[in-house]
């Protein structure tokens, strides 16, 4: 069967069409009504007269990315206990081993970057 | 799905878990015990490696499809998971002194190539659409980290951001024409679509595109030109045992996956990918030659060479268009024997890189026949096998894929095939007459290892031994296509 489900697609088109429409309308709806008087205060960053210092382009340290890796991983494990222990009952030991290897895998994990000095905040 | 079912399952998959398995215990095993030298590291992973290979073997002969049809354990799956074990255990022995010599010494790197073995093996295995995609994005992450250990090197991190980035919009392609690929057949299962698409005969314009996106992106893993352009870029900042895996594993996989994909799935359409593949074949033959013949540095120039020799590979995926059983064994025994001589000249390369230099230029091999016979010797075969000389392997390779083109009566390709051959002469040849026929130059010095050496010399044997008696690896090749047919 053949394209049978690719036809009930075309108002998901059509709402994407009208969504875009309509967010483009406003737009210009907007730039043909409203009053257009520049100047320089209008334009600086903080329009509350604050000089800007400095230059936008500056290193960041995204030092949290291994907090939000470690975090991540975490995340999932929990989305997995989830499932597993409404249907632990039913499912017996050999589910129960599975969990305890995966869990065993996400704590290498943990203690690998542990060791590595993840966890540590160092500038 | 019972719990018997999943343990057996689970058993069937004994060679990628033990895989997996070892390479955590490098990862924890070098943080327990810190040692100055990753001997020990070494020689974990060819023990796990060497389980691995003897979990394989122990399922030679079952043929089964596990975990809900997400995998099939055939003797195709059983060839590839033998080749992807070889090459991880050579790749490991020739990098070991080329870690040393770079000061990149690091546990990761062991355990890193044997995750992306083990994802490897998973895409060559994989029957459904989410288990090809899983195994391919498992190798290529590993694969973008390994690009860029050598994290002194700014070219090292090139080559890793220009991979990830291009890698990582290649999978989207790839990703989007299985979407639309399954949005006309209703199955990401191969042989379901398969089956879908042989029901009717009147295709829409939609399942074309999806398909081309696929072809897009599996063109992009086998670096097939038009989309070639990372390769030599990548293949050179990466450091050169990477570099040779990559030349190799990746690049079998994705083309095993795609006959998997072409024969069983999309058959029914094999007029239009038969057009397509054969034009594709042609320019990547011609294009990579030519590029290769001006190349100043023999890593780059191998690089090209790889992309022609993935163009001789497509003849046989196009001549699977008639005749299916000889142009997919003779793309197999064709990877078989490429895979041995690439990565043999890229190990040649690793015996003159010391500290400081790279150890990749035409300079780097002036003289090497009188400075370091033994190695020259190696490269020598190597590169005949490349050029495809009897009695070296590369002959044989040629000589199927040749006469599948012959036999699928499509002889215009097989001619520019031949004719690329010649071509590619001028520059195999160049890097003997550089070895043999020049004064040594104070830049040739070759270390000495004893794991690359016998690594090398394994290759080689095998690469002679392929060209002499070459009927075992036909059959094994046409007996491991069974599965698919």
């Amino acid at each position: 069967m053949l394209l049978s489900g690719l036809s009930s697609y075309i108002p998901v088109l059509v709402f994407m069409a009208i969504s875009g429409a309509i967010g483009f309308l406003m737009l210009l709806i907007g730039r043909l009504w409203r009053p257009s008087h520049p100047y320089k205060e209008k334009l600086s960053p903080y329009e509350c007269g604050i000089e800007p210092e400095g230059d936008a382009w500056e290193r960041v340290i995204p030092r949290y990315y291994v907090y939000a890796m470690l975090f991540l991983a975490f995340d999932v494990e929990a989305l997995f206990l989830f499932p597993w222990a409404i249907v632990f009952d039913k499912i017996g030991w050999f589910a129960f081993i599975e969990m305890v290897l995966f869990i065993i895998v996400l704590l290498i994990g943990l203690v690998y970057a542990w060791a590595k000095g993840a966890l540590d905040w160092r500038y | 799905m019972n719990s018997v079912q999943l343990l057996t399952d689970t058993i069937s998959l004994l060679p990628e878990l033990v895989l997996l398995a070892f390479g955590l215990l490098i990862l924890v095993w070098d943080f327990c015990f810190p040692h100055e030298s990753k001997s020990q590291l070494l020689f974990i992973g060819l023990i796990g490696i060497v389980l691995a290979a003897f979990f394989s073997l122990n399922q030679a002969g079952v043929t089964r499809q596990i975990f809900a049809h997400q995998l099939s354990i055939d003797y195709l799956t059983l060839f590839c998971r033998l080749i992807f074990l070889a090459t991880a255990a050579m790749v490991f022995l020739i990098s070991f002194n080329y870690l040393r010599v770079q000061g990149a010494e690091r546990g990761e790197y062991y355990a890193l190539l044997l995750f992306a073995t083990a994802g490897l093996m998973i895409m060559a295995a994989g029957i459904s659409f989410l288990s090809i995609y899983l195994g391919l994005e498992l190798t290529a992450i590993c694969s973008y980290i390994l690009c860029g250990f050598l994290v002194r090197d700014n070219r090292s991190g090139e080559a890793a951001l220009k991979y990830f980035v291009l890698g990582l919009f290649a999978s989207g392609i790839m990703m989007y024409g299985i979407s639309l690929v399954y949005g006309v057949s209703g199955s990401i299962y191969l042989h379901e679509i398969g089956k879908a698409l042989a029901a009717t005969s009147n295709y829409p314009l939609i399942l074309t595109v999806g398909m081309v996106l696929l072809i897009v992106g599996f063109c992009f893993k086998i670096a097939a030109v038009p989309f070639h352009m990372w390769a030599p870029d990548v293949y050179e900042g990466a450091p050169t045992p990477v570099t040779a895996f990559m030349s190799v594993g990746p690049k079998i996989a994705a083309f095993v996956a795609m006959l998997r994909v072409l024969l069983v799935a999309l058959f029914p359409l094999k007029e239009q990918w038969g057009f397509l593949f054969a034009i594709i074949a042609a320019v990547t033959i011609t294009l990579g030659n030519i590029m290769a013949l001006r190349q100043e540095s023999v890593k780059r120039m191998l690089a090209y060479s790889g992309i022609a020799h993935v163009g001789y590979a497509l003849i046989g995926v196009v001549a699977c268009v008639t005749s299916p059983d000889i142009g997919a064994a003779s793309v197999l025994l064709y990877f078989m024997l490429y895979f041995l001589a690439n990565m043999g000249a890229f190990g040649v390369l690793i015996f003159l890189c010391r500290q400081g230099n790279i150890g990749e230029t035409y300079e780097d091999l002036k003289g090497l026949g009188k400075v370091s016979p033994m190695a020259a010797l190696l490269m020598t075969v190597f590169i005949l096998s490349l050029l495809g000389i009897p009695p070296t392997g590369g002959f044989i390779g040629k000589l199927w894929v040749f006469a599948a083109a012959v036999k699928a009566d499509i002889i215009w390709l097989a001619v520019v095939g031949l004719v690329n051959a010649i071509i590619s002469a001028y520059y195999y040849l160049n890097v003997l007459v550089v070895m043999y026929m020049h004064e040594p130059s104070p830049e040739t010095q070759p270390v000495n290892s004893f794991s690359l050496m016998m690594a090398l010399s394994i290759m080689a044997l095998v690469t002679i031994y392929m060209g002499v008696w070459p009927n075992i690896f036909f059959d094994l090749a046409q007996k491991s296509l069974v599965a698919i047919l």
